[in-house]
């Protein structure tokens, strides 16, 4: 029986050395984390990943970068999400924020970022657009000294954590634009960090944009011009999250597989009842098509682009798999899956926001089919 | 839960249950006084989760989470104020003679308010019921008694019952898996009573309760043959709390481990002789699966309220959430369950007050004792003692035992055991398509969604997992032996 859902491929280094570090600084400290959010101890995780070139490893190698694709770093991803989904989710939202500078050609920038030698990473994250048509939905305004961002984001990832947010703006009559802005700059306010249901370790908090000026350099290509970079920098994401599903989900599993061995109950061990055995043989199943899912979320055309349509499936069919993964191994472990020290409540709590992040599934699949009308 | 303007219909009513429960409305032809005070229940049910228990739910949660051994006291006050923990005595015992429907009615309002809380003052039920179910009425006057005095001069009286051990909950439930168990406790017979030695561990209340109900064997090698009950002190040399368990959920109420060393129980406090304890702890379970029943229909309610509330105010895409296709057809998909599931449940609960332990409070014999007894007598230590006297208990007890016969007790085992999972799989349900339906801002700690998400998922686990429950369902539909199962 497969005990270790994971890639065939051992042989990728990349996912050898992600999956020590996971052990190493992510594991360690998931629990803790969960419990009482430690800006202290984020940062050192952050600090000890700039070596392994996680947070450069999109940009293309003619800017310094690592010039992997979308997928390899969907499956760093994965590996680090075994240890954490929410240490995995600020990776996702940085990368994401990393495809939209790139599509939208920021190379002054991204060279920057890989060439940085401060032991400090300069962390990214990905905000807007409005999907809600809210009445306070950032708005970019012509003022005397040039143009002015005015509205509001709520609970943006990683808001108080970023060094840089991508915030895509969408304008009625100018359509959508890309925007660079420094979250410590005049004019915007990140509040206070929200309590919400799962992903701790990922502060969440609204954004408050009252008059940051927007200049030349803030902008991301051309204004208005920002739709292709959305489409890639949201595929990417839906295919990060996807990814750190899986890497949940097979903590989830690999846990409730170990104590089906150890646990007596009724008479047998609980993995010798038919009944466990089928919520572990779901649980692999849905595991190992999710993670070909996500693998080959690609384009037919041959490019290695990743496919909007296929990111939106393997977003909603992982994220949906990890929840039931997750509710089904607590169930294994009985009464002590309910409690906290053994981090399998924590992987449903995380599960439930990954199905809502960065839109609701249920949402999600009535878009797939297009505006209405 | 908001006031006023709420778009559910129901919300704003004093009471639904004629509405909601249809039978109720010929149950209340032949029986008035009944149906009368089941809605009286539910009203006052409804005003204390609005005024005392919303306001306070995310802040007891938070301060248990800071620290599990905070008890919120000052709210187990309002409550023994109401008389809640004490409203299933008998009123001539000093509680307020509610019916078992009438104290579901109350308890499914305080659930879908916060289980936390409607937890830490209703678990006294069980000590009820664990009393009722031997029926020597001396151990159910001096139970209901005791508590009675102590929440009258305003000591909070917490009452635990503990039948899962470390080797496991499930073996604690069931003939077959007791009789394969391993368990780690043991009662020796010693002069006078027995000697409790071993752990028990995930026991409701365990670390504040006065007395426990403990079930133990007293030959380890021979679990079912030897399960014994034993009411045990807490103040018994011995006895500790060690450990408290840091939930998910439910923080409001305690789960703690709890040791015997060398513990003394007297004779007097063995309620089920060795070779019954499986039989004590299943009639038990045989009425209150049906209440964790409740729990998983109060918690879905409560999310659910919550999500027609939140969904009719949030605006999205020029429109109210709420008006969109997706959000009627997750929403109905719920309601469509909540609906049959509230009147099995109801159902469920009107037969306990007709056919299980509780109606021997209305048999005619106890009935007449209690109606000709002036209070003060059924509550003085005379009649305690009188009645503990042999002849006279075991008269009550085989009365006892014809009004609740074995087959009674089987039957509602086997509808407990369906009602349970199918009200509990369904808080999971709904828990998992409300949080769908607010997504990321719903989900922040101040709507009370995520809260009652992490409150649900311990309903298929405790009172026995649903694994278990399906199977005593299929045992009894089928009349299969599971000494068979390959
Ligand atoms: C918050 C909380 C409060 C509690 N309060 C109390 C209390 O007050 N008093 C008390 O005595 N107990 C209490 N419990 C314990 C609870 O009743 C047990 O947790 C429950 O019975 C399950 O037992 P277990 O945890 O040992 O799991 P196990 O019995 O070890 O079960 C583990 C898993 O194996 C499955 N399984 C077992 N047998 C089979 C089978 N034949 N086929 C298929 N699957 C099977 C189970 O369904 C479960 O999924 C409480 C628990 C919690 C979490």
């Amino acid at each position: 029986m497969i005990t270790d859902v994971r890639f065939e491929d051992e042989a990728n280094v990349i996912r050898k050395v992600c999956r020590d570090f996971c052990r190493k600084e992510i594991e360690v400290s998931a629990l803790e984390l969960d419990a009482h959010y430690d800006l202290e101890k984020l940062r050192g995780i952050l600090v000890r990943s700039v070596e392994l070139e996680i947070l450069t490893m999109l940009i293309p190698e003619e800017y310094g970068g690592v010039g992997s694709s979308v997928l390899a770093a969907a499956q760093v991803l994965d590996e680090l999400a075994y240890g954490c989904a929410g240490v995995a989710t600020i990776f996702a939202y940085h990368l994401a924020a990393l495809v939209a500078l790139i599509e939208g050609g920021k190379e002054e920038l991204l060279k920057e970022l890989s060439a940085a030698d401060s032991p400090q990473p300069t962390m990214l994250t990905l905000a807007g657009p409005d999907m809600e048509e809210r009445e306070d939905a950032p708005q970019l305004v012509e003022a005397k000294n040039g143009l002015m961002l005015k509205g509001v984001i709520p609970l943006v990832a990683s808001a108080s954590l970023a060094d840089r947010m991508v915030v895509f703006v969408r304008e009625a009559d100018a359509g959508l634009t890309q925007v660079l802005v420094d979250p410590r700059a005049k004019g915007v306010s990140v509040q206070p960090d929200e309590e919400l249901l799962g992903l701790h370790t990922v502060p969440f908090a609204d954004v408050v944009f009252d008059g940051c000026l927007v200049g030349d350099a803030d902008l991301v290509g051309e204004r208005g011009k920002a739709e292709q970079a959305y489409k890639k920098a949201r595929a990417a994401l839906n295919v990060f999250v996807a990814a750190i599903a899986m890497g949940t989900s097979r903590l989830a599993y690999s846990r409730a597989y170990d104590y089906a061995q150890q646990r007596w109950q009724f008479g047998r061990m609980l993995v010798d009842h038919d009944e466990i055995r089928r919520m572990l043989a779901n649980m692999v199943t849905k595991i190992s098509m999710g993670t070909a899912g996500y693998s080959q979320a690609l384009k037919v055309d041959g490019t290695g682009t990743v496919s909007s349509w296929r990111s939106d499936l393997a977003k909603i069919f992982c994220t949906d798999a990890a929840l039931e993964i997750a509710v089904d191994a607590i169930q294994i472990f009985g009464g002590h899956g309910y409690m906290k020290e053994q981090g399998l409540e924590k992987i449903m709590r995380d599960a439930k926001m990954l199905q809502v992040l960065p839109e609701s599934n249920r949402y999600m699949e009535v878009q797939l089919f297009g505006a209405k009308g | 839960m908001q006031e006023s303007e709420s778009i559910y219909r129901f919300m704003n009513k004093e009471t639904d249950i004629f509405e909601n429960v249809p039978i109720m409305n010929i149950l209340k032809k032949k029986f008035p006084a009944y149906v009368d005070q089941a809605v009286d229940a539910q009203r006052t049910g409804r005003k204390f989760a609005r005024e005392v228990i919303a306001p306070r739910a995310l802040e007891t949660d938070r301060r248990c989470s800071e620290d599990p051994s905070y008890v919120d006291l000052e709210f187990y006050h309002k409550a023994m104020e109401a008389q809640i923990p004490t409203s299933i005595f008998p009123k001539k015992m000093g509680g307020l003679g509610w019916s078992t429907l009438a104290f579901g009615l109350w308890g499914e309002e305080a659930i879908a308010a916060d289980i936390g809380l409607a937890a830490l003052v209703t678990f006294n039920l069980f000590a009820f019921i664990g009393a009722c179910v031997e029926f020597r009425p001396n151990v159910v006057l001096h139970i209901v008694k005791l508590i009675v005095e102590e929440e009258r001069k305003g000591n909070p009286f917490f009452f635990g019952w503990s039948i899962t051990e470390p080797s496991g909950g499930t073996d604690q439930e069931h003939p077959v898996a007791m009789a394969a168990s391993r368990p780690s406790i043991e009662a020796k017979k010693v002069k006078d009573g027995y000697l409790l030695n071993g752990t028990k561990c995930f026991c409701t209340n365990g670390d504040l309760a006065r007395l426990i109900c403990v079930n133990a064997p007293v030959d380890r090698r021979r679990p079912l043959e030897t399960q014994a009950t034993f009411l045990v002190s807490t103040d018994t040399p011995g006895f500790a709390a060690t450990r408290l368990e840091v939930k998910c959920g439910q923080k409001a109420s305690h789960t703690a481990e709890i040791n015997f060393t060398d513990v003394f129980v007297p004779e007097e406090n063995l309620w089920a002789p060795p070779g019954e304890g499986l039989r004590h702890a299943q009639e038990i379970l045989s009425a209150t699966r049906g209440a964790v029943a409740l729990i998983g229909l109060g918690l879905t309610r409560g999310v659910v309220e919550r999500t027609v509330e939140y969904a009719s105010q949030k605006k999205v895409r020029g429109h109210r959430l709420i008006d969109e296709g997706w959000v009627h057809y997750a929403l109905a998909g719920l309601m469509t369950d909540i609906l049959p599931l509230r009147t099995a449940i109801m159902n469920f609960l009107v037969a306990i007050d007709f056919m299980h332990v509780v109606r021997m409070l209305n048999n005619p014999i106890t009935d007449i004792a209690l109606k000709i007894s002036p209070a003060k007598l059924i509550n003085s230590d005379l009649v305690e003692q009188l009645s503990g006297l042999g002849p006279v208990a075991s008269v009550v007890k085989s009365i006892k035992n014809k009004v609740v016969s074995a087959e009674t007790v089987d039957n509602f085992l086997r509808h407990g055991s369906a009602v349970k999972p199918a009200a509990s799989d369904l808080a999971m349900r709904a828990v998992s398509v409300c949080a769908d339906i607010v997504g990321l801002e719903g989900l922040t700690r101040k709507h009370g969604i995520e809260k009652i998400f992490r409150d649900a998922k311990v309903t298929q686990i405790y009172e026995g997992p649903n694994q278990l429950h399906r199977l005593d369902v299929f045992e009894r539909e089928v009349g299969y032996d599971y000494r068979r199962a390959v």
